[in-house]
């Protein structure tokens, strides 16, 4: 890819799809249950800390202009370990692409189709979403222009209307506020969208002017709308419905009732959640062939990009069930997501700056000498 | 489980015949080759019972370490 051949306008649109994406069908129901009335603020805080985290991918990326997070990994780390640490970051992307694709089917099998095996949503959302990994990230972020618009006036349109079912009273649960005891157990919101973001440094190098302003304006976008989509489910459902159902933005959908002639509203945030998980998962599919490619040097994105529809199909068919999913992702998630999102860009930052210095002082004693 | 092993055998050969049409590289067909060859390995352990799930490991190994 050539640089500037994604505009500021695109990366945003495909943040903002990304970092929605499974979030708000998946973190609602957990972030209320453990934060109660105060679960929209998690994912207030959680932007913040999207936007810091991206600062930070940004700065990291700036020190390497025009390379993308592997070739940064093997310039700083060397060919060997460089390529380790590279094909860790693969399987991250391969593993998000696995549990977006759980995701999906678990909704669409909930929501909508539920005597349709799962491998079946598997492998048809798969192949369409190969077809996007070998066309590339500049398609896919074309497409999600289109999309993010969409997508808000799909969603906040119908969803503002059912303002007529708040009730101020859902916020006077009684209980205290603790700011730390509730970012530690609220700490998975923080790893997923937001480090998972990690991933778009494989395309920083090819964003034209305004790369900040995208990047961290479509994370900070996208957190606010998650934020303000649970504050208003909280206040239209009530902490024990919206912390008791799957899919509570789903419900208020279902429950949505204008007149006789319209019903069932639920089938728009199908469409949406379909149109915007799609995009995230060709993101992150994009990115991981992109990185098999550059560690392996080859130039046919389809040689990759097919066959690992077998890999992200059976990898997403193994977990056991969406409450296992879950529960997994309450305890594990952010300790898995640290390394990748912090422990390894920092690492590599140390990295840059302990090369610049040797840099330099081999320079002058080449000078003196 | 004899459709599946059908079946990956007429995806890898597919690919191969429209890789060389193309002359692809060497490398490239073993790269397509290998990852079909895992693939189609997740989908057997998955046909016999015996899946390795990922999260359960990534979840011993993190309570492992911390």
């Amino acid at each position: 890819m050539e640089k500037n051949s994604i505009s500021a306008i695109q990366l945003f649109s495909v943040v903002v799809c990304f970092v929605v994406g499974t979030t708000f069908i998946m973190l609602p129901t957990a972030t209320i249950s453990d934060a109660k009335q105060y679960g929209w603020l998690v994912h207030l805080w959680g932007a913040v800390f999207g936007v810091l985290l991206g600062s930070l991918w940004l700065y990291l990326s700036k020190l390497h202009p025009g390379l993308s997070l592997v070739e940064i990994s093997g310039k700083v780390f060397g060919k060997y370990a460089g390529g380790a640490v590279s094909l860790l970051y693969v399987f991250l992307f391969l593993q998000i692409a696995a549990w977006v694709t759980r995701n999906l089917s678990d909704f669409m099998k909930v929501a909508m189709m539920p005597k349709t095996p799962q491998s079946v949503f598997h492998v048809m959302a798969l192949a369409v979403c190969a077809y996007a990994a070998v066309k590339g990230i500049r398609a896919v972020s074309l497409v999600s222009i289109f999309i993010a618009p969409y997508i808000f006036i799909a969603f906040w349109t119908p969803y503002t209307i059912m303002l007529t079912e708040w009730e101020w009273r859902n916020f006077q649960i009684p209980g205290d506020f603790h700011f730390w005891p509730t970012v530690q157990e609220t700490k998975y919101a923080l790893g997923f969208p937001f480090m998972e973001s990690v991933c778009f440094m494989m395309i920083f190098p090819w964003v034209g002017k305004k790369l900040k302003t995208a990047f961290l304006g479509g994370t900070a976008f996208a957190g606010l709308q998650i934020a303000l989509s649970v504050f208003l489910a909280i206040g239209i459902l009530g902490v024990y419905r919206s912390s008791h159902l799957l899919y509570p933005e789903y419900t208020i959908f279902r429950e949505m009732k204008f007149s006789t002639f319209m019903e069932h509203l639920e089938s728009i945030i199908t469409i949406n959640v379909l149109l915007v998980v799609f995009v995230k998962l060709s993101t992150v599919y994009s990115f991981a062939v992109s990185g098999i490619c550059e560690i392996f040097s080859i130039r046919s994105r389809t040689a990759v990009a097919v066959p690992l529809i077998w890999v992200i199909s059976a990898l997403a068919s193994f977990y056991a069930n969406v409450t296992e999913n879950a529960q997994w992702m309450k305890e594990y998630l952010f300790a898995y997501y640290f390394p990748f999102g912090v422990g390894i860009p920092v690492l590599l930052l140390a990295g840059t700056w302990i090369r610049k210095r040797l840099g330099r002082k081999q320079l002058k004693e080449g000078r003196i000498v | 489980m004899i459709f599946l092993s059908g079946l990956f055998i007429v995806f890898v050969l597919t690919g191969y015949a429209v890789m060389k049409r193309k002359q692809a590289a060497g490398k490239e067909k073993t790269v397509f080759l290998a990852i079909s060859v895992i693939g189609y390995g997740f989908w057997v352990s998955i046909l016999l019972n015996k899946q390795v799930d990922v999260n359960r490991v990534i979840g011993w190994v993190i309570e492992r370490i911390f």
